[in-house]
């Protein structure tokens, strides 16, 4: 049996303002298992990077529980969610997001230079290491990004998402700033690092690339779809199970 | 380059910004406001034409009168040699004069109330070298000049107000003053701008001719201070010649006449640009107040830098889709520099204000330390200044607005969907900025705070005696003065006679209830007009050249009790002593240590310098600790109870919560001699005041430096480190995406922030040695303190850990993707 890696329950998000509410997220029930591939699809607003965003607990959901590998982590301080993220999740996005100032090696050793207990160096580097030459750029280590092309960036951000040994890896398209060919390589990347056992969570607009992936969901309107398109969770019986009725 | 549009555009943009607009000028016209005032001050004191025709051709004399090795016993006095010189004008001269200051107070005794005045002696040369102009009556005339004995008096227009109702008739009546009835002749208008050679503080309200002077009868090797000759060159050129001219004639009158005991002693005569005498030394403090106030204006131009980049990075959008639209570079920067047009216009305007409001201060406070008070105000020079001063600031934020906006990254800011950051200021001008912002706050703020420690440890500093409920009684004493002519002992015996009375009255007023104790004394330890007398004395008769200068004062057995100044050694007077008027003298520390290195003096004896009296030392009394304009360590001083001058004074040490007014204490006058009269009643705790003021000043003056750099070194700081942090808020968000706590990113950017605050500070350091270094060679001295130093230090980098942590609160306080999402 596939250990759980993620389990949410009735998540929702709203955002507010004085004069609105928004419900970015109306009671998603989700839960990803160790070695899934999760394609995460749907128009625009409908929810897909602020579900990202819980998932990486760069924002708290407004009501529901969510736990990675069974530790509850809705509740968490910006402090202790900053940990959980740097030892179980690993990032990559769309704009690659490097840091212009830090060389490829020093991007990629940021995540262990954040860690809870100091890396001892020579882990560190070894670790680096090796996560470059997963991505096949050794040679690139002491460039800075403005050096690089755009799929080169990109190998280089999921070198960084790997580097710590993440849970989970979330992409947020990470195909959408590249050209085809490098857009191609980067998901031939990620399909090869999923084959390796890497749980993957993967937002993106593009139906080719969702494809690849081995569990497909479709978000509408904060809701997630099943295959004849009817919102996986009602929200009324959400509520009445939080009421305890 | 601009149109009335791009001034209307911003004009309105400014009122949607108001909190910018408000910053930038309330900054900008406070330091630009205070550095016109200092400008003025110092253009008045260093520039500006004397209100007098031909100042240029004024000079004032007096003579250095030299010890026998050359060294200088006094400085700026007058010796009666000089009066025959007067007679014979010198042929380099236009015109001269006689003019000296009254030592006592004196009262106008025609009136009930008998008011305290200020009494100059003057020839009638001073009225028309310096025009005096005259509301009612006449100035001085020649007929009225040296030997006429002419009692006649010109009133001032303020005296004349207050004491005299406004009233015409005045002029032709007469007024009393001292034992003589003057004709008043004339009303000097109050536009008549007094050249005040004894400082700014003393201001005249009676001017009597020169006869008058007390000083006159004196034999021809007196000399005394406050007094001058007074005149005008016929060319500027022949000062230096002037001086030796009379050198000659001076000197060689003084020997002719000198004792046997004056001599080697001599005078040189010197004259003084006007300009010289009635600014003196003031430039040298006011040229460090305008450095100050144009550090304060760099840092508040740092800071306005970095609130406009804030500002250019704010409207990257808007000015992006300018640029979408065809707009052009000088398009851009047209509209920023229409912006900073109004902001400079408000802030000229403000400086305006602050700069009057400075002058005010100015008034209030510091007329009577400073000269050119009065004449501060609005005139072309300063006028001309602030302009300038403004235009060049505009040009400079013009300048680096211009090379720091990146045009091709505005253009390229909308097609990357608003990702890019068009205005960004480099990280180096970031870094520069914050360097340059500390850099100049650090070097004022050590500046101000070492003056200011030194200020307070003055001001904190026990003086050496007590002060409270004490008051010291001027005496208007029209007994008439001893003839010139009169043998020593004679003479003697009236101003012990003039003693005998003033105890008289002290025993008199020892009775009432008010009063806890009294004392008669020449001086008190401090005086309201800051004058004191002076004892030239021998340890040894057999070297009567060997002076020593001490401050003198003649009093009896209750003075130092009165005053608790503590004797160190020996005893106090006995009232046998006093009564007797005994060869007895006790000496301060300071003294006692000159006369022995170890101090133990008890026993020795001073001699006068003609060797016919020797004075026992019977006690050693502590230093006080108020240095003043005359000496800014302790002096020499020696108290005795023989009256060895004319000057005397009441001192009263009243109960706790009583007062008295000078009524009672004319009737106890009266009692003892129709010829006394209380003058004024002048608080000894105010008379330490008049001597400190220069340190309140000081305080008060470095106090406001001190928070206003360190408010604008704050909003500086805190302006730039927050830009900084807007900047990056989306790298932030990325470390924080990737597990970065918000402990990690405060202490992260802590670092990064204290390197530039860092190199500042070391800058810093550089140049205030390299100032301390040159400070070696000057005048100026300062007392370093270690606090001075480390104080600003500890407040700039505390400032920046603070500024750190509010810059990045915002981001580090919320989830990470609403720095990834720039909210």
């Amino acid at each position: 049996m596939k250990q759980q890696k993620i389990c949410m329950q009735g998540i929702t998000k709203v955002f507010a303002t004085d004069e609105m509410e928004t419900h970015a997220l109306r009671g998603i029930d989700l839960e990803i298992f160790a070695g899934d591939f999760v394609s995460i699809c749907g128009p625009s607003g409908c929810g897909k990077s602020t579900l990202l965003s819980l998932l990486g607990l760069l924002d708290m959901p407004t009501q529901g529980s969510y736990q990675i590998e069974g530790q509850e982590v809705s509740g968490l301080s910006l402090s202790e969610a900053a940990y959980i993220r740097n030892e179980k999740i690993g990032f990559i996005f769309q704009s690659f997001n490097l840091i212009d100032e830090l060389t490829v090696f020093d991007n990629i050793a940021l995540p262990l230079r954040y860690r809870r207990n100091a890396v001892p160096k020579a882990e560190l580097e070894a670790r680096v290491m090796a996560c470059l030459k997963t991505v096949d750029m050794t040679h690139r280590a002491g460039h800075r990004p403005n050096q690089l092309s755009g799929g080169q960036q990109q190998r280089i951000a999921i070198a960084r998402a790997l580097v710590g040994s993440p849970a989970l890896l979330l992409v947020d398209e990470p195909t959408g700033n590249l050209d085809s060919k490098n857009g191609d390589a980067v998901m031939d990347m990620l399909s090869e690092l999923n084959s390796n056992g890497t749980t993957l969570c993967m937002v993106t607009h593009d139906p080719r690339y969702a494809d690849m992936a081995s569990r497909k969901l479709h978000l509408l309107d904060g809701r997630i779809l099943d295959a004849e398109g009817t919102p996986l969770t009602q929200p009324e019986t959400l509520l009445r199970q939080v009421a305890g009725q | 380059m601009f149109t009335i549009k791009d001034f209307s555009t911003a004009f309105y943009a400014l009122s949607k910004a108001k909190g910018y607009a408000l910053t930038v000028i309330l900054t900008l016209g406070l330091t630009l406001g205070t550095l016109v005032a200092m400008f003025n001050l110092n253009y008045q004191i260093l520039a500006a034409p004397l209100p007098y025709p031909d100042d240029e051709h004024l000079v004032v004399g007096s003579a250095s009168w030299l010890a026998k090795d050359g060294s200088v016993l006094f400085q700026r006095v007058l010796p009666n040699s000089t009066f025959p010189v007067y007679q014979q004008p010198s042929d380099k001269l236009s015109d001269h004069a006689l003019y000296g200051y009254s030592f006592t107070d004196m009262t106008l005794r025609d009136l009930p109330h008998s008011p305290v005045i200020q009494v100059a002696y003057a020839t009638s040369g001073f009225m028309r070298m310096y025009q005096m102009p005259m509301l009612h009556g006449r100035a001085f005339s020649q007929d009225e000049d040296t030997g006429s004995h002419q009692p006649v008096a010109v009133l001032s227009e303020q005296l004349w107000r207050s004491q005299y109702n406004s009233e015409p008739a005045v002029v032709g009546r007469t007024v009393r003053i001292g034992e003589q009835d003057y004709k008043v002749i004339g009303i000097a208008s109050a536009l008549f701008t007094e050249p005040r050679l004894v400082g700014p503080s003393r201001h005249t309200d009676v001017w009597l001719p020169w006869d008058f002077n007390p000083v006159v009868p004196r034999d021809r090797t007196s000399v005394s201070g406050w007094q001058f000759y007074l005149a005008k060159l016929k060319s500027p050129d022949l000062r230096q010649a002037f001086a030796q001219e009379l050198t000659a004639l001076v000197d060689n009158s003084y020997q002719d006449a000198a004792l046997s005991n004056q001599s080697g002693r001599s005078l040189v005569f010197n004259a003084e640009p006007l300009r010289q005498i009635l600014h003196g030394d003031s430039g040298n403090r006011t040229l460090w107040m305008l450095a100050g106030s144009m550090l304060l204006l760099l840092i508040a131009a740092t800071n306005i830098m970095n609130l406009l980049f804030s500002r250019a990075a704010r409207q990257q959008r808007a000015m992006s889709i300018q640029v979408a639209l065809g707009a052009q570079r000088r398009h851009i920067l047209g509209s920023i520099l229409a912006e900073l047009s109004w902001l400079l216009l408000g802030a000229l305007l403000l400086a305006f204000l602050v700069a009057e409001a400075a002058y005010a201060l100015l008034r209030e406070y510091a007329a009577d330390s400073l000269p050119g008070i009065a004449a501060l105000g609005l005139d072309w020079p300063v006028l001309l200044f602030a302009l300038l001063s403004c235009l060049l600031l505009g040009l400079c934020f013009a300048q680096l607005i211009n090379t720091q906006i990146n045009y091709r990254a505005i253009q390229q800011n909308l097609q990357s969907s608003g990702k890019g950051s068009g205005v960004q200021i480099s990280r180096r001008s970031r870094q520069l900025l914050i360097g340059a912002q500390v850099m100049l706050a650090a070097m004022l703020l050590v500046c101000c705070l070492q003056v200011l420690l030194q200020a307070l440890v003055q001001l904190r500093q026990d003086v050496g005696f007590a002060s409270r409920d004490r008051y010291q009684i001027t005496i208007d004493d029209a007994t008439p003065a001893p003839a010139a002519g009169l043998p020593a002992e004679q003479r003697f015996a009236l101003l012990r006679q003039r003693t005998t009375e003033l105890m008289q009255v002290r025993d008199i007023l020892l009775q009432h209830p008010a009063v806890e104790a009294a004392s008669v004394t020449n001086y008190p330890p401090v005086s309201f007009d800051g004058l004191f007398g002076i004892l030239n004395a021998v340890a040894d008769p057999a070297e009567p050249s060997q002076a020593l200068i001490s401050r003198y004062t003649s009093t009896d057995q209750h003075y130092f009790p009165m005053f608790a100044i503590p004797l160190l050694q020996g005893r106090n007077f006995t009232a046998q002593e006093v009564s007797t008027q005994s060869l007895v003298v006790i000496i301060n520390q300071t003294f006692a240590e000159k006369l022995r290195p170890d101090g133990q003096v008890l026993g020795l004896r001073l001699h006068n310098p003609t060797g016919s009296q020797s004075y026992e030392i019977i006690g050693v009394s502590a230093n006080h600790q108020l240095p003043d304009a005359w000496s800014a360590i302790e002096p020499n001083r020696s108290y005795m109870p023989r009256s060895v001058s004319g000057s005397a004074s009441l001192v009263l040490q009243l109960k706790p919560g009583m007062s008295i007014d000078k009524t009672v204490i004319n009737q106890a006058m009266t009692q003892v001699s129709p010829q006394f009269k209380a003058a004024a009643m002048h608080s000894m705790a105010d008379n330490i005041d008049r001597v400190l003021l220069r340190n309140y000043l000081a305080a008060a003056v470095t106090s406001a430096l001190v928070v206003l750099s360190f408010v604008l070194a704050a909003i500086g700081i805190y302006g730039v480190l927050s830009y900084n942090v807007q900047l990056r808020r989306f790298e932030l968000g990325v470390r924080m995406a990737i597990g970065a706590r918000p402990a990690t990113i405060l202490r992260q950017l802590l670092g990064e922030n204290l390197k530039p605050v860092g190199a500042g500070l070391a800058l810093a350091a550089l140049l205030l040695v390299a100032l301390w270094l040159a400070l070696q060679h000057s005048t100026l001295s300062i007392a370093l303190s270690a606090g001075g130093f480390a104080l600003p230090l500890v407040l700039i980098v505390l400032l920046t850990v603070l500024t750190s942590l509010l810059s990045v609160w915002g981001i580090i306080r919320k989830p990470a993707i609403y720095a990834l999402q720039g909210q």
